[in-house]
């Protein structure tokens, strides 16, 4: 489903072990995965449960708004963190509990949001 | 649209009551919920079926307190890490930007045949569907020589606000080398880390003020949540203060006596300077008497939270006995969600999804030292379940638990905001 490719780092052209930290893959998701359109009332009771941290008003106290943000953009952290490509182990549960319609539908509604 | 989409779409349809127009009351007017509690529970669902259903139901939120002390936070106050003012929140918000009815008063009974709240003030409260989010009220007789005439001497600070003042003041105060006690209580209760991390808070504060003070925890269980994460940073910050003794070592077998303020411990009798008692817990008292309660608790679906007793009745947080999720502020919001979206369901012809719930507890062990535990959950038949969860790890370094804490201070005021508006 997800699509990685490992862009060598330079560590690996001297001969270190590449650590995961120094490793740099790229992610890439289909175009099946990016072109599913979010549900936005399902997206909005999704987001209920980020918003606990992720501020409905946007405001970031130690954790980021999301509001706004490009749907591409959403789409791609939340399967970042699913995958484990992206580090904080709270994201990463929460991610990783959603399927590709449920991350359209929060990708919609929170990029609907101001 | 795929499968899963469909799927969710159909589960949806099965358990909400009409898809059409909003439900027409037998009064003729607005469906209305009342809401009793106004804490992490009640406060968010209060909010977010005011919000939700864009003023289509009538929501009245009865709260006796006009301020609410979160309990969260309320260790970090203890530690030093926090004012008083900090945790403090009123409902001033939900009343003017969410058109909340506010009533400050205390629900004193509750008719299910009628469906109808009796308020202490004298008032009635009429509902179609009831939210109670009344959170813990203590077990009587569970610690011997304890019980409410006792909590000035031996406070538990378990729910927040002058408890927790009048347990910090009484640290302050032990002469030099005092000892301080905890009574831990038993499964299941409020926040299973917070009496460890209280420790922590208060082996803070007491390795500044007092350094030869000591702290002896009796506990009736032989672990507890977060147990590594916790018995690592005692030993690295607070290295030989903290005496815990476990249900191994008879930590279960207690008694206390407040007025000569000395503890006993499997016979063994100390005398201490201050002593926090954290009794065995139960449901708010208005469960019991609406008649919902099966032992200690109120059983509820994990669907809906919806009481097993009475469907017109959804049982939020630390009342109720829901399956596998801890009882802590974030539960309690994340289930407050599921229920405001079944309550809107059931009552406006909302659509309904399948319930969805999580939960992560931050805890502070000293400066800049957080560490976390979180789950999330799905709805089964018979209660709701783990799904998937993490733990912080011992050995971390200083940049990850620093990160941790930050985080939980983006928490915490993304909870309060989510709860008060
Ligand atoms: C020291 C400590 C630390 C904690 N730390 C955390 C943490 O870091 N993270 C976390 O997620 N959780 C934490 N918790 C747990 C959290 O505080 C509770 O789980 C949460 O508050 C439960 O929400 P609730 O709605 O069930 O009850 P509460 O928040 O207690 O709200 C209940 C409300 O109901 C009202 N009420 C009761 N009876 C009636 C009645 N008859 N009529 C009208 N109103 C009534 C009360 O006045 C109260 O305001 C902590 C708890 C403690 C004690």
């Amino acid at each position: 489903m997800c699509f990685r490719s490992i862009l060598v780092s330079s560590a690996l052209f001297l001969g270190t072990n590449l650590s995961a930290d120094q490793a740099k893959e790229e992610f890439v998701l289909p175009s099946s995965v990016l072109e599913i359109e979010g549900d936005l009332a399902y997206g909005e009771y999704l987001a209920s449960d980020c918003q606990t941290c992720h501020r409905s008003d946007n405001k970031n106290e130690g954790i980021p708004g999301i509001n706004g943000r490009e749907i591409t953009e959403i789409v791609y952290a939340l399967h970042e963190y699913k995958n484990k490509y992206r580090k904080n182990e709270v994201m990463q549960m929460m991610a990783g509990g959603l399927g590709d319609e449920e991350i359209a539908a929060l990708a919609s509604y929170f990029a609907s949001l101001q | 649209m795929s499968i899963n989409r469909r799927s969710f779409i159909q589960t949806a349809a099965a358990v909400t009551a009409s898809l059409s127009a909003p439900m027409v009351m037998a009064n003729g007017g607005k469906p209305r919920v009342v809401v009793i509690g106004g804490g992490a529970g009640g406060a968010t669902a209060a909010r977010y079926i005011a919000k939700d259903s864009k003023g289509a139901i009538d929501v009245t939120l009865v709260e006796p307190s006009r301020t609410y002390y979160t309990c969260f936070f309320s260790n970090l106050y203890l530690g030093g890490f926090r004012d008083l003012g900090s945790i403090a929140h009123s409902y001033g918000n939900l009343a003017s930007e969410y058109g909340i009815n506010v009533v400050h008063d205390w629900a004193v009974d509750i008719d299910r045949g009628g469906k109808t709240v009796s308020l202490a003030g004298g008032g009635t409260l009429y509902y179609d569907r009831l939210v109670l989010s009344p959170g813990i009220d203590f077990v009587d007789g569970a610690v011997e020589g304890w019980d409410l005439n006792a909590q000035n001497k031996m406070p538990h600070a378990y729910k927040a606000g002058s408890q927790t003042e009048l347990l910090k003041a009484q640290l302050a105060s032990m002469p030099a080398g005092g000892v301080f006690a905890m009574v831990a209580p038993p499964n299941p209760y409020r926040c299973p880390p917070g009496p460890y991390e209280r420790i922590s808070m208060i082996a803070h504060m007491l390795k500044k003020s007092n350094p030869t003070a000591k702290i002896i925890v009796a506990d009736p269980k032989p672990k507890f949540s977060k147990m590594g994460l916790f018995q690592e940073g005692w030993a690295n910050h607070y290295d030989g203060m903290i005496d815990w003794i476990g249900s191994e070592f008879g930590g279960g077998n207690v008694s206390v006596n407040p007025e000569a303020m000395t503890v006993s411990i499997d016979g063994e009798e100390t005398k201490v300077d201050a002593c926090n008692v954290i009794p065995a817990m139960k449901a708010g008292r208005i469960c019991e008497m609406a008649g919902i309660t099966d032992g200690n608790w109120a059983p509820v679906s994990a669907h809906d939270m919806s009481s097993k007793v009475d469907s017109n009745i959804h049982v939020l947080g630390d009342a109720s006995a829901q399956g596998d999720m801890p009882k802590s502020g974030f539960s309690a919001n994340s289930q407050a969600k599921v229920a405001s979206m079944a309550i809107r369901g059931a009552l406006t012809g909302s659509k309904v999804f399948p319930a969805k719930f999580s939960n992560t507890c931050w805890s502070l062990v000293d400066t800049n030292d957080g560490v976390k535990v979180g789950a999330t959950y799905k709805a089964t038949d018979e209660k709701i379940a783990k799904v998937d969860g993490f733990i912080s790890k011992t050995g971390e370094t200083a940049d990850v638990r620093k990160a941790t804490y930050e985080e939980s201070l983006g928490w915490y005021a993304g909870i309060t905001a989510d709860m008060f508006g």
